[in-house]
C-alpha cells in the first residue's frame, strides 16, 4: 500500500470491492507521479547544490589539487596522513571542539533556564523573547562592527565596565587564553534566543493539568522541573543539541569577522576548522587537503550526533 | 507553570539582566549611529548622544548607494525566502505523506548536507555559477539558497501534524494531490511557513561570503557586503558604519516583531513540543 | 609552448570553460564594455578616478568599474576568479601575488613601448623590473611601492630627552625603553615601539626587517632561478636567535616597551599610544587624518651590519581572458603620467616608482616623505622573493615566531630561542618544497 496510513476506509462489500480496486490503484499511480513530479527537482537541486559539490570536495581530498596548478596527481590518502602532523589543523580541531563545547553547554543551559523562567512571568515572556531574539536576526557584519568596539582593549565598553571593579586591562580578541570565551560570549549573546524560542514552544506544550496534579501530591518547583518537565522536554532538547552542535563546529563567520585585520588592530589568530578549511582551499589553494579537513569535520560532526542520539535515547 | 514567589523574583532578575545583554550593544549601536564624530570619539564616552544627528545615515546613504544594496538584498533574500518555502513545503508534505522506495535514505541525505557549512564547498559551486555563465546576477546569489536542508526537516515536522484524514476526505471528492498541497496543507501550515520564511530571509539577508566571491560590480552589492567594504575601508568612521549596521538590522526586526505571534505558532506546530 | 598548456588548463577547469575562452578571444581590442579594475589597497581609488576623463576621451564608450576590497577578500575574490577566466581586466597585483598569475598563464606579455619603459634602468630601480620579467621578458609594470620607514612621535621624543631618531636597531631597542610609559596599575599605557604581535604573516616581515638589517639578507631570499625560494635562518642562526630574543625582552619583564593589549600599528601611533613603529608612507596621509594633534617625523630604517628599506611592489598587469586588453593598457599608459603619480601620492600616499618622474615640488610642501622617497647613498632597496607559496609560507614561520613572542620562558634562553628559530626553518621549507620553489 502506498497510500500514507491512516486512511478512512470502510471495509469494502464484495460487490464494491472491484471498483474500489481500480480506484486505489488510480490513487497510487497519481500518488507515484505526485511524489516523482515534485520531489524529482527537488532532490535534482540537492543534488546540484549541496551533493555533489561536497562529494566534490571529497573526491579532491584524494588528490593534490591546487587550483593554478596543471599537475594535480591522484596521492590517495596522504592529505589524511598529513593532517596527523598539521599543528594549525590540530590546534584548529582543539579550538573548535573548545568553543563548541562551552558554547552548546552555554548556550543550551541558559536558554533552557531562561525559558523556564519566563514561563512563570507568562505576560512579560513575549516581550522578553522579542528582546532576545534580537541578537539571532542581526547578522554578522553588523554585530562585529559592535563587538569589536565593545572588546576594544583601551576604548572598550567591556574594559572600561570590568576596570570598575579593578579588573586589569585586558586584551580580549588579543590573547590566545581569552579569545576563546570572547567568541563564545559573542556566540552565546547571537544564538540564545533562537534556544530560548525553541524551549518556549516545548514548554507551552507541557500539560497543565500534569503540573497541577504533581503540585497537589506536594512537589516542589525543583522536583515537578525534574521529574515531570524535563523528561517531556527530551525530544526538543537533543533537537536543540544536535543543531547548537552543528551551528558551532561550523563556526566561521564570527571568528572571520572579528579577527580580521583593519590595519592597526589585528587580532589574535584564532583557529577553527572552517577557517583553516577556508584558508587552505581559498588563500594557499591546496583544495584537496582542504577537502580532507573538511571530511574530517563531516566525521567529527557526524560522530558527535551519533553520541547524543545514544545519550538521549528512550531508556 | 511555576507561580511561586521566589521563581517570579528570580524570573524578572535573570531574564532583565540577560536582557540588557542581549540588547546593549544593539542599542549602543543605535545610539552611536545618532552621534557626532566629536561625541564618538569621547573617552569614557557617552552613552546615549547629546546633539543627535542624522549626518551617518545621511553619508551611508549618499556617499555609498546603500539604497540599491539594500534592494539587492531584498530581491535576494525575497528570491530566496519564496524559493525555499515552496521547496521545503512540498518536500516536507512529500516526505511527511507519502510512502515511496528509499524516503528514509533520501530524507537522510538532504539531512546530512546540512553538515557541512557552504564555505567548504564554495569552489565547486563557484565553477557551477560560472559555467551558466551565470556570474554577477540575482540569479547566482540567490542559487545556493533556492533550498534549505532545516527548511524541509522543519516543514516535514509541521505537516506531520496535519491529520491525515483531512488529506483522504480531499481525495474521496477527487481532489488532485496539487490541489490538497496548494489549497489543505499550505493552508494549514500558514504559521509554520511564516516561521519558516523569516527564518530564511534572515538568512538570506545576512549572507556574506558567498556574495563576496560572486559580486563583481558595485551595482550588485548586498546590504552586508556594503557594509563590509566600507568598513574595512573607512574603519575609523563608526558613525556612518554604525547608522550602516542599524540599516541592515532593522528591516529583519520589524519583520519579526510583526510575525512574532505567528512564529512562535509555526514552531509550535512543528510537534517538537514535550 | 608550455605556457599555451597551462594557460588551458587554467581556463578549462571544465568543459564549459573552453567555450566562453574562445568567446572572449576574439575581441581584445574591443572599444566598447565593461572594464573591471579590483582592488586590495583601495586608497589608490581617487587616482583611477581622476584618470577617468582622460581615458573616457580615449574609449567613450568603455565603463571603468572599480571596486575596492579588504586585501584578503580581495586575494579570496581573485583566487576564484582568475583561474576561471572572470578575473577583472586590469589586475592590480601585489609583488606576492604576481608569480601566481604568472604561472597560471592569466596575464598579457606587456606591449613592446611599456616593455621598453619597464626594462628601462633610468626608469625603475633593476630591483623591480627584475621582479615582473620572466623569460626574458615583462609581464607587469611596476607602479607604486610600499616602502619601509621609522615613523615616530617628536613630543614623545621631546619628552624623553631624545633629540633625533634612532640610528641604529641597537639605539632603536634604548629609545623605546626610554619612550614607553606605564599606568598606575603598572600596566603600559604607551608603547616605547609598536611591534607587530599579530596575524602572522605581517608579524614575520617586521621581524625580517630588524633580521635584514642585523643580517644583510632576508629570510626568503630570491634564489638564483627566477621564482625559487632560499631560506636564510640556518645561515645566520646566531643572528636571528639575537633578534628573537631582543623582542622577547622588550615584550616580557622590566625592559617590556610593548604589550598586545595596547592599540597597536597605525591606529596606536594615530592616537598616541606608540612612540615609534615601523610601516611604509600611506601613514603619513593616514595619520594626518586620524591624529591631527600627533607631530610626527619619518627616518630612515636603522641600521646595523647592513641597511636597507623592504619594498612592497604593486604591479599593474592585464588580464590574458579581458576582450579590452589594449583599452586596459592604455589605461596602464596614463597612470604613468606626472598628474596622477602626484595624486597617488598625495591621496594614498603609496610612492610612485618611476624615478624619470619628479616630485621635488611635492617633497618641498611634504617634507615627512624624503625619508621615503630619498635614496642616500648604501640605503639599499630590497623587495621579498616573490613566490608562489608567499602567504603559506609567511602565514605558517610567522606563527612560529608569533608564538615564540609570547612566551616568557624564551627570556634569555638562548638555547630555546635557537630552537625557535630552527623550527621556523623547517616550517618553511617543506612548504617550500611542496611548492617545488625550494632551494638548498
Amino acid at each position: 500500500m502506498s497510500i500514507a496510513s491512516g486512511q478512512v476506509l470502510s471495509p469494502p462489500t464484495s460487490a464494491r470491492r472491484g471498483r474500489l480496486a481500480t480506484s486505489l490503484a488510480r490513487l497510487r499511480r497519481q500518488h507515484i507521479l505526485f511524489v516523482l513530479a515534485t520531489l524529482g527537482p527537488i532532490l535534482l537541486l540537492f543534488g546540484v547544490i549541496r551533493v555533489y559539490p561536497i562529494l566534490e570536495t571529497i573526491r579532491l581530498s584524494f588528490y593534490n589539487y591546487h587550483i593554478t596548478q596543471l599537475r594535480r596527481p591522484f596521492i590517495g590518502l596522504e592529505n589524511y596522513a598529513r593532517l596527523l602532523d598539521d599543528d594549525s589543523f590540530l590546534t584548529a580541531l582543539l579550538n573548535t571542539a573548545q568553543f563548541s563545547a562551552l558554547s552548546v553547554v552555554i548556550t543550551l543551559t541558559l536558554a533552557l533556564a531562561v525559558a523556564i523562567l519566563l514561563r512563570s512571568i507568562e505576560r512579560a515572556a513575549p516581550g522578553f523573547e522579542l528582546l532576545f531574539y534580537i541578537p539571532v536576526v542581526t547578522p554578522w557584519v553588523p554585530a562585529a562592527v559592535i563587538w569589536k568596539w565593545i572588546y576594544d582593549p583601551m576604548y572598550g565598553v567591556l574594559n572600561l565596565g570590568l576596570s570598575l571593579f579593578g579588573v586589569p586591562r585586558l586584551g580580549w580578541l588579543q590573547e590566545p587564553n581569552l579569545i576563546v570565551y570572547a567568541i563564545v560570549l559573542v556566540s552565546v549573546w547571537k544564538l540564545l534566543g533562537y534556544f530560548v524560542v525553541i524551549y518556549g514552544v516545548g514548554l507551552r506544550g507541557v500539560p497543565e493539568e500534569l503540573l497541577e496534579a504533581a503540585e497537589l501530591d506536594g512537589a516542589t518547583a525543583w522536583q515537578r522541573l525534574v521529574h515531570v518537565v524535563l523528561p517531556l522536554m527530551r525530544p526538543i532538547i537533543l533537537f536543540s543539541v544536535v543543531i547548537c552542535t552543528i551551528v558551532c563546529f561550523n563556526v566561521f563567520a564570527p571568528v572571520y569577522v572579528l579577527t580580521a585585520s583593519a590595519q592597526g588592530a589585528p587580532a589574535y589568530d584564532f583557529k577553527v576548522l572552517v577557517g583553516e578549511i577556508y584558508q587552505n582551499g581559498f588563500v594557499f589553494y591546496h583544495m584537496g587537503y582542504a577537502g580532507a579537513e573538511c571530511v574530517v569535520l563531516l566525521l567529527c560532526v557526524l560522530s558527535l550526533i551519533a553520541v547524543q542520539l545514544l545519550a538521549f535515547r528512550e531508556r | 507553570m511555576f507561580r511561586e514567589k521566589g521563581v517570579r523574583i528570580a524570573a524578572w532578575v535573570v531574564c532583565s539582566v540577560l536582557a540588557c545583554f542581549a540588547v546593549a550593544p544593539f542599542v549602543w549601536v543605535i545610539a552611536t549611529a545618532f552621534k557626532t564624530p566629536a561625541e564618538i570619539n569621547l573617552q569614557p564616552p557617552d552613552f546615549l548622544p547629546a546633539q543627535p544627528t542624522l549626518e551617518n545615515f545621511h553619508r551611508i546613504l549618499h556617499d555609498e548607494h546603500f539604497l540599491r544594496y539594500i534592494g539587492n538584498s531584498l530581491v535576494i533574500a525575497l528570491g530566496s525566502m519564496v524559493s525555499i518555502l515552496f521547496t521545503s513545503s512540498l518536500a516536507g508534505f512529500v516526505f511527511a505523506k507519502y510512502r515511496f522506495p528509499l524516503r528514509g535514505l533520501l530524507f537522510l541525505v538532504i539531512l546530512a548536507t546540512a553538515i557541512i557549512p557552504l564555505e567548504a564547498y564554495m569552489i565547486p559551486l563557484y565553477i557551477m555559477v560560472f559555467k551558466a555563465r551565470m556570474l554577477n546576477s540575482y540569479a547566482a546569489l540567490i542559487f545556493p539558497m533556492v533550498i534549505m536542508t532545516f527548511g524541509v526537516f522543519f516543514m516535514r515536522q509541521v505537516i506531520m501534524g496535519i491529520p491525515d484524514e483531512l488529506l483522504e476526505a480531499a481525495r474521496i471528492d477527487g481532489a488532485s494531490e496539487f490541489w490538497i498541497y496548494s489549497r489543505i496543507v499550505l493552508h494549514l501550515a500558514k504559521s509554520g511557513m511564516m516561521a519558516l520564511g523569516v527564518f530564511a530571509f534572515s538568512e538570506a539577508w545576512a549572507n556574506f561570503i558567498w556574495p563576496l566571491v560572486i559580486v563583481s560590480s558595485k551595482d550588485m552589492y548586498t546590504t552586508e557586503l556594503g557594509l563590509a567594504v566600507y568598513q574595512r575601508q573607512f574603519f575609523t568612521e563608526y558613525g556612518p558604519v554604525s547608522a550602516g549596521a542599524v540599516i541592515s538590522i532593522v528591516p529583519m526586526l520589524l519583520v519579526f516583531a510583526l510575525l512574532r505571534r505567528h512564529i512562535m505558532q509555526g514552531i509550535a506546530t512543528t510537534g517538537l513540543k514535550g | 609552448m608550455r605556457r599555451r598548456s597551462v594557460l588551458t588548463s587554467g581556463l578549462t577547469l571544465g568543459a564549459g570553460l573552453a567555450l566562453g575562452g574562445i568567446g572572449k578571444l576574439r575581441a581584445d581590442t574591443a572599444t566598447s564594455g565593461k572594464l573591471a579594475i579590483w582592488l586590495g589597497y583601495g586608497e589608490t581609488a581617487p587616482t583611477y578616478q581622476l584618470a577617468m576623463p582622460a581615458f573616457k576621451q580615449l574609449y567613450p564608450n568603455v565603463q571603468v568599474e572599480l571596486l575596492t576590497f579588504d586585501l584578503r577578500e580581495f586575494e579570496a575574490k581573485l583566487a576564484v576568479a582568475v583561474p576561471t577566466g572572470t578575473g577583472p581586466d586590469l589586475l592590480a597585483l601585489h609583488d606576492f601575488l604576481f608569480p601566481r598569475y604568472y604561472e597560471s598563464g592569466s596575464l598579457d606579455a606587456v606591449p613592446s613601448d611599456l616593455a621598453a619603459v619597464a626594462g628601462d634602468a633610468k626608469v625603475f630601480d633593476p630591483t623591480f623590473t627584475t621582479l615582473v620579467t620572466r623569460d626574458g621578458k615583462p609581464w607587469g609594470v611596476p607602479w607604486w611601492t610600499g616602502r619601509s620607514a621609522l615613523f615616530y612621535n617628536l613630543d614623545q621624543f621631546k619628552e624623553a630627552g631624545l633629540s633625533g631618531p634612532p640610528q641604529t636597531i641597537a639605539q632603536l631597542w634604548e629609545y623605546s625603553e626610554k619612550l614607553a610609559r606605564r599606568g598606575a596599575d603598572g600596566n603600559l599605557t604607551r608603547a616605547g615601539i609598536s611591534l607587530r604581535l599579530t596575524e602572522p604573516s605581517g608579524g614575520i616581515q617586521k621581524f625580517g626587517y630588524f633580521y635584514y638589517q642585523m643580517t644583510g639578507q632576508q629570510i626568503f631570499e630570491p634564489g638564483k632561478q627566477p621564482g625559487m625560494v632560499r631560506v636564510t635562518l640556518k645561515d645566520n642562526l646566531d643572528i636571528a636567535t639575537q633578534a628573537l630574543l631582543d623582542h622577547v625582552e622588550h615584550l616580557h619583564g622590566p625592559k617590556k616597551v610593548d604589550d598586545w593589549a595596547l592599540k597597536h600599528d597605525a591606529q596606536g601611533f594615530a592616537n598616541g599610544a606608540a612612540a615609534m613603529f615601523f610601516r611604509e608612507a600611506w601613514v603619513i596621509p593616514f595619520v594626518r587624518k586620524n591624529g591631527p594633534d600627533i607631530h610626527m617625523g619619518v627616518a630612515p630604517m636603522p641600521r646595523d651590519k647592513a641597511w636597507g628599506a623592504f619594498n612592497l611592489v604593486e604591479i599593474l598587469s592585464v588580464n590574458k581572458d579581458s576582450p579590452l586588453k589594449k583599452a586596459a593598457w592604455d589605461l596602464i599608459r596614463l597612470l604613468q603620467e606626472q598628474k596622477y603619480l602626484d595624486n597617488l601620492l598625495e591621496t594614498s600616499g603609496w610612492i610612485p616608482l618611476r624615478k624619470d618622474r619628479d616630485f621635488s615640488g611635492f617633497l618641498a610642501k611634504n617634507p615627512e616623505y624624503r625619508a621615503l622617497m630619498e635614496e642616500p647613498a648604501g640605503y639599499k632597496q630590497y623587495v621579498e622573493a616573490p613566490d608562489t607559496a608567499y602567504q603559506e609560507v609567511t602565514a605558517r614561520t610567522g606563527e612560529v615566531i608569533l608564538a615564540a613572542y609570547r612566551d616568557a620562558s624564551l627570556l634569555g634562553n638562548r638555547d630555546a630561542a635557537r630552537k625557535v628559530i630552527l623550527k621556523a626553518h623547517d616550517t618553511a621549507v617543506p612548504i617550500l618544497k611542496d611548492a617545488g620553489i625550494y632551494e638548498a
